[in-house]
Order: C-alpha cells, then sequence, then structure tokens
C-alpha cells in the first residue's frame, strides 16, 4: 500500500516539476519576445514554413476524417430517420471538436517533433551555447520565431482545414450515402456559424501553444546525444498528446459558454 | 525538386511494405518467436501506454457526452437521444480512433527513436556481424507485442470511454445508469465488438512496422533520430486514419 | 583577468568542482588539464556564466558574473570567445553566415558604436578565415558539406571575427590532424603575444601545454592538483601528473626529451 502511495506521491511531484518547468519557459518566451525587437520577420518565415509543410498532411487528414465522419453519422441518423442532419452534424463536429484535435495532433507529429528534435540536435552539438557565447538571445533567436510561428500556423490551417473537410465530406456524403450537396450545405448553418468558428479558432490556438511551448521545452533542455534527442522527441509527442486531450475538456466547456454568449448578443438577447 | 522528394516518398513506401511482408513471413518461422522479447514489448508498449491512454481517454469521454449533448440540445431541443448516440459514437469510432493516434504518438515515436539510435550508433551492424537478424531481433517481437497491446488497448479505451461518458451523463443530464445500459443492448452488439477488435489489430500491426522502417533508414547523428521520428509519426498518424476509413466503410457496407 | 574564488559545484549528488580558486592575467596562456569527466569543461562554462556555480565567486575583468542577469552577461560574453568540442556552427547557415553571425548582434554593434556595412563584414570575415587557413572558396558551403577538420577552423574564425579579448578552449585540438593541430596551437600563441589575447585551453593534450602554455592548471577529483608555469609542473613530483608527463615524453623524439 505504501509503495503505491509512493508511486502516487512521486508521479504527482513529476507532474507539477514538469508543468512549473513549461510554463516557466512560456513565460520567459513571452517576455523575451515582448521586449525584444525585429521578431516579426522571422516569425512570418516560420508560420510560412510551418504551413506549407503542414498543409498536405492537413488535407488529406481533412478529407479522410471528414469521410469518416460521414459515414458513422449516416449509419446513426438512419436509424432516426434524420439523415437532412448529416451535413451540419458533420460540419459541427468538424469545426467544434474534430478538426481542432486531428490538426493538433498531426502538428504535434509533424512539426513538434520537428522542433524538439531540431532544437534537441542544437543543444547537444553545442550550436545553442555557442549562440549565446556569440552574444545573441538564443530564446530570441530560436524559440520565438518557432513557438509564434506554430501558435499561429495552427490558426491558420484549422481554418484551410476545416474548409478542406467540409468540401470532401460533401463529396463523400454524395458519393458513398447518396445526400444532395444542397442539402448538405443546407444543413449547415443549423448547427455552426461565424461564432463556432471563432470558438473552434480559440481551441485551435490553445492547442497551438501546447504543441508550440512543450515541443520547444523539451527541444532545447534536452541532453545526451541522439539518445536524447530521441527521447526529447518522444517524451514531447506523448506529453503533447496527453496535454491536448486534457485541454480539450476544458476548452470545449469555455468554448461553448462563449457561443452561447455570442448568439445571444447577436439576436439582441431576444432568446 | 518534387521528383526527387516523389522518388524519395515512393522508395520509403516500398522499404515499408517489403519490410511488413518479411515480418509478415515470420510468423510461419519458428525461431523468430522470442518469447522473453514479445514479452518484454508488450510490457513497455501495452503496459506502459496504458496511464496515458487511461488519462485522455477519460476526458475524452467527457467532452464527447458533453458535444453530443450541445448538439442534440440545439438541434433537437432534447437530450433524451443521448445515451443510444454516445454509445454508438465511442463504440464505433471514437473509443478506437482518439487512443489509436495518442498511441501512434507515444508507441511510433519511442520505437522509431530507438531503432534510429540503434542504427546511428551502428549497434544494428553489430548485430548483423553477431549473426542475430535484426528484423527478427527488433521488429518483430514489437510486431508481435503491438498487435496485441494495440488489440487490449482498443477495448480498455473503449470502456474508460464509455465509463466517463456514463458518468458525465448521469451527472449533469440526469440519466440513469439502466437507461444507458438499455441503449447499449439496443444499440451496440457482437458485430461493434468485432469491428473494434479488428482495428485495433489492424493499427497495431501497421504502427511498428512503419517505426521500424523508418528507424532502419536513419543517418547521420542526432538530427537523423530527429527527422526519422518526426516522418514516422507522421506516416503512422495517415496510414491509421486512411486503414480507419477504409475498414468503417467495409464495415458499414458489410453490416 | 578572470579570477576563481572559491568556486564549487555539484550536479546531483556528484561534486564537480570544489573550493576552486584561481587567477589568470591579461595574455596569458592557461591549459587545464586532466582526465575526463574532472570539470575542465564545466569550468569554462562557468567563465561566460552559462552555468553558474553553487557556491563562490567568479570575476571578469573585475566583474562578478555570478551575479549578473542575463541582459549584463551579454556585454561580458562579448568581449569572451568560445571554442567548443564540437564545431557547434549552425546547421542552417552558410559559412560566411557562420562566421559573420557575431558582428551583425546588437552588443557588437554597442561595442563598435556603429554597425558595420557588408563590405566590412566580408574582409573581416575573409581575414579571420585566412588565420585559420582556409580561403573564399569556402564561403558558400554548408557546414555538413566540409570535413570535420574544416568545420572546427570555421568554429574558430567564427569566434575570432568579433575581436574577444579572451579565448575560451574547449579541447581545441580533438580530432584534427597533427597539421592543423600545430597551426592552431600556433595561433593560440600568436593571438597572446601580438593581440594580448588572454586564453584558458581545456585539454587532454600534455605536448602542446607544454609546448605553448605559460601556466597550467591540473584538476583532479574535484578540486586543483596543481597550478604552476611548465617547469614547476615538470618538477611536480604528483604521481598523476608525472603520468601525464612520462606518456608525453615517450612520443617526443629522443632529442626533445632531454629538454
Amino acid at each position: 500500500m505504501s509503495e503505491i502511495l509512493k508511486i502516487i506521491t512521486r508521479f504527482i511531484h513529476q507532474s507539477v516539476v514538469e508543468v512549473g518547468s513549461v510554463l516557466l519557459f512560456v513565460f520567459k518566451v513571452i517576455k523575451t519576445a515582448a521586449t525584444t525587437r525585429g521578431n516579426l520577420r522571422p516569425i512570418v518565415q516560420q508560420i510560412s514554413y510551418v504551413s506549407f509543410r503542414s498543409l498536405p498532411t492537413v488535407a488529406f487528414a481533412g478529407i479522410f476524417v471528414g469521410a469518416i465522419m460521414v459515414l458513422q453519422f449516416n449509419v446513426i441518423l438512419v436509424q432516426y430517420n434524420a439523415e437532412v442532419f448529416l451535413g451540419g452534424l458533420n460540419t459541427s463536429a468538424v469545426v467544434r471538436e474534430i478538426g481542432p484535435l486531428i490538426i493538433s495532433f498531426l502538428l504535434a507529429g509533424k512539426i513538434g517533433a520537428y522542433t524538439a528534435a531540431e532544437l534537441g540536435t542544437m543543444r547537444v552539438t553545442e550550436q545553442i551555447d555557442a549562440i549565446e557565447c556569440l552574444g545573441t538571445n538564443p530564446i530570441q533567436y530560436l524559440i520565438v520565431p518557432r513557438f509564434f510561428g506554430i501558435v499561429i500556423s495552427s490558426l491558420i490551417l484549422l481554418l484551410l482545414g476545416v474548409m478542406i473537410s467540409v468540401v470532401g465530406s460533401m463529396f463523400v456524403a454524395k458519393v458513398l450515402c447518396g445526400i444532395n450537396p444542397l442539402q448538405f450545405l443546407n444543413a449547415i448553418p443549423r448547427f455552426t456559424n461565424y461564432w463556432t468558428l471563432a470558438g473552434s479558432s480559440f481551441k485551435s490556438m490553445v492547442y497551438g501553444t501546447i504543441v508550440a511551448s512543450v515541443a520547444c521545452h523539451r527541444g532545447y533542455t534536452a541532453s545526451g546525444g541522439a539518445r536524447g534527442v530521441g527521447k526529447a522527441v518522444t517524451l514531447s509527442a506523448v506529453f503533447i498528446n496527453l496535454y491536448i486531450v486534457i485541454a480539450d475538456y476544458f476548452t470545449t466547456d469555455i468554448v461553448s459558454t462563449l457561443i452561447e454568449l455570442g448568439h445571444h448578443w447577436m439576436n439582441g438577447g431576444e432568446n | 525538386m518534387i521528383s526527387h522528394w516523389l522518388d524519395e516518398q515512393i522508395q520509403t513506401q516500398k522499404e515499408i511494405f517489403s519490410l511488413f511482408g518479411s515480418v509478415g513471413l515470420r510468423v510461419f518461422r519458428k525461431e523468430a518467436w522470442r518469447f522473453h522479447e514479445i514479452i518484454e514489448g508488450i510490457v513497455k508498449i501495452g503496459i506502459g501506454s496504458i496511464p496515458m491512454i487511461a488519462i485522455s481517454t477519460s476526458f475524452a469521454g467527457l467532452v464527447i457526452t458533453n458535444e453530443i449533448a450541445w448538439h442534440m440540445d440545439h438541434v433537437l431541443h432534447t437530450v433524451e437521444m443521448i445515451p443510444g448516440f454516445t454509445a454508438q459514437a465511442i463504440l464505433r469510432e471514437l473509443g478506437i480512433a482518439i487512443p489509436a493516434l495518442i498511441f501512434v504518438g507515444k508507441v511510433g515515436a519511442s520505437v522509431t527513436a530507438e531503432v534510429g539510435t540503434m542504427k546511428v550508433t551502428e549497434q544494428i551492424d553489430a548485430l548483423k556481424l553477431l549473426g542475430i537478424d535484426p528484423i527478427d531481433y527488433l521488429v518483430f517481437p514489437n510486431f508481435i507485442a503491438s498487435i496485441i497491446s494495440s488489440a487490449c488497448m482498443v477495448l480498455i479505451a473503449s470502456a474508460v470511454t464509455l465509463t466517463c461518458a456514463i458518468f458525465v451523463a448521469v451527472n449533469r443530464y440526469h440519466f440513469g445508469i439502466g437507461e444507458y445500459l438499455n441503449a447499449l443492448k439496443n444499440f451496440v452488439g457482437m458485430k461493434d465488438f468485432f469491428c473494434a477488435l479488428t482495428k485495433g489489430v489492424v493499427f497495431g500491426a501497421v504502427i511498428p512496422v512503419i517505426s521500424c522502417a523508418y528507424g532502419f533508414r536513419c543517418k547521420g547523428g542526432a538530427e537523423g533520430v530527429g527527422t526519422a521520428t518526426t516522418n514516422s509519426v507522421v506516416t503512422s498518424t495517415i496510414a491509421v486514419i486512411t486503414l480507419d476509413f477504409i475498414l468503417t466503410y467495409a464495415f458499414t457496407s458489410i453490416f | 583577468m578572470i579570477r576563481f574564488e572559491n568556486v564549487t559545484k555539484s550536479f546531483g549528488p556528484k561534486t564537480i568542482l570544489k573550493n576552486v580558486s584561481f587567477e589568470v592575467s591579461t595574455g596569458e596562456i592557461l591549459f587545464i588539464l586532466g582526465k575526463s569527466g574532472m570539470g575542465k569543461s564545466v569550468t569554462l562554462k562557468h567563465i561566460v556564466g552559462v552555468m553558474k556555480p553553487d557556491s563562490g565567486k567568479i570575476y571578469v575583468d573585475g566583474k562578478d558574473v555570478t551575479s549578473m542577469s542575463d541582459l549584463q552577461l551579454e556585454s561580458v560574453r562579448s568581449t569572451c570567445g568560445m571554442v567548443f568540442q564540437h564545431p557547434a556552427l549552425l546547421d542552417s547557415l552558410n559559412v560566411y553566415q557562420n562566421v559573420s553571425f557575431g558582428l551583425r548582434t546588437p552588443q557588437f554593434n554597442h561595442a563598435m558604436k556603429r554597425t558595420l556595412n557588408e563590405e566590412e563584414i566580408k574582409t573581416r570575415v575573409l581575414e579571420k578565415l585566412s588565420l585559420v587557413n582556409l580561403g573564399p572558396e569556402i564561403l558558400e558551403r554548408m557546414p555538413p558539406e566540409i570535413s570535420y577538420g574544416m568545420q572546427k577552423r570555421v568554429s574558430l574564425a567564427r569566434t575570432l571575427a568579433p575581436g574577444p579579448s579572451y579565448l575560451l578552449f574547449d579541447e581545441p585540438t580533438t580530432g584534427l590532424d597533427p597539421i592543423t593541430t600545430n597551426a592552431v596551437n600556433d595561433l593560440i600563441f600568436e593571438l597572446s603575444r601580438k593581440l594580448k589575447v588572454t586564453s584558458v585551453v581545456v585539454s587532454h593534450d600534455m605536448a602542446c601545454a607544454l609546448k605553448i602554455a605559460d601556466r597550467i592548471l591540473v584538476l583532479d577529483q574535484a578540486g586543483i592538483l596543481a597550478i604552476g608555469t611548465v617547469s614547476e609542473i615538470k618538477r611536480s613530483s604528483e604521481a598523476l601528473i608525472q603520468d601525464f608527463l612520462s606518456e608525453t615524453l615517450a612520443l617526443l623524439p629522443p632529442e626533445e626529451r632531454a629538454k
């Protein structure tokens, strides 16, 4: 029994240390970004790099995930004779939940792991020390562009990915389930509007921040040769996914409330 | 540049498929079944992933119920259908796909990093010189261990997700547990169990092969390990999503 | 001038430096020798504040680096050049961009009181590259495309480019061929004599130390085993130093050994 207790306390201790050090790191990055100048250009470069690199993967996944949702929802909706809702339900699920989640998973795999590996390599081959000794702040030079590049790219990728996914789903619904594209499109506004999209953007920024901070932190603090880089990449992949799923729970509630408020405000408080 | 990239992709796919072939053939070779390594693999891949999967799918369960409730409320102005809808969504798709994607992140990354590190530190060459087949020694045990772990994981994850979904439904939307069990009886059957298990086995078979193929291709020190890991995680994710679509389509057409 | 006062540093339970005190005066070449894992590189990293000691003080030019903020440290770092064990060239930049990296920082501009134009930067880069026997044909190459020895020389040129008054070498000659090793040693010697550059060299190589060092510091299990001029070290009775010496002497030709 005391053994189990010991394991649990150690787990809690490690989690607190882990989360705390990531938060401190993020704080340092944001402070550096706020107090230094000339960050805009590198950030824009990173955004275009990250977005272009990830777009094919996001588009591919978007179409297939949309297709899976269409198939699954169709099976369920047929039971209730509610196929008219397919387009709305599918789009709403993609915009509100699946889109931000899958895109951040992909971002974690593609860009998060790459960033952790890149920074880890620079750390273990002393490149980061070299930058520091040449009188340049490595946080500003390396981390700030990557961090903000990933966060903003996640937003861009979300908007593009959702669009591609909806078009793909519409196509799949027509081909595999025989649903008229017009009917599909007509059902969309019943569930989603600009507020939904805004909520979804907020979610995706939160997940993007998780990807960026964990990957940069793990890579920046890597140690111990090729093995250390491998470890940094693996652990960042694991922790990013875990944090995202946990953050999903909290952001979903926040976003739902925000969307309700948005509706309320738009309708002049009628409903 | 694009043709170079394409060549590279085709080459990679070839290597993955040929590795898949040679691993598949080893199922029939007695000397490949190294039980000690397989058990070790199950402990590392399967049991090591359980806490991660349990925590993340429990949160997923909470989210799914909340989301479905919101949609029901918004459109039909009733939440009565939550049990049937969540049960089907979880047991057919979300209880399988979400843990599978997390499994990819964990297992794909760690297997590639491990094999890749062995490759760049010339340990794999050392194995060959000692007369040990690296596929027998590294890939096959991981392959079997991953299939077993993934199949079990799908079941565990679905159960955890469903439990948490029921927990929210009971506490927040005031359903009785009995209603849920009724819904489960009405909408979910042996065929769903079979589908889930098939998906689990397929994902479990694909992930370690892709990861090992990228690990074997790894070259050039620490940087190579990082790049290989990234590529392997992305390829595995795409493979899981694509296979999920194919299997879902197959099952919805058959049943 | 660099001064260590009772510096102690531990990693977990392992104490690497224990009450280390020594001084390096301007224009001097100090070699730090010792077996692996005795805190040689750690000592170097303390000077530029990349690592902080658990206790004790370190003064560079009379200023205490242990209590400085990151911002203040940047001004100290701009007077220190560090040559790493690995070439540590930035993979994403070519040789020219690597060598000119230190010439484009705000600290450097501040120290120069102006910004160098591209022409001046290029002249300076070529000048430093020629110091390490590299020509202009290498400028556009990327680090992975050139040999390890070349990478190390480019790395040295990069360190020299901003004109540091302190040079810190972490095993500068490891992995180099004997000819380049000699060239690097001559370069360290020349810089110290002509430009009054203070050099701290971490090394395993007793032969180099005997050849160019003004003073030698030998680190052992968590502390200083011996410090002194070359002839003082040669006369030392410590077993480890004698081992080092006899290993080195065995490699020298008989007529050199007699000296």
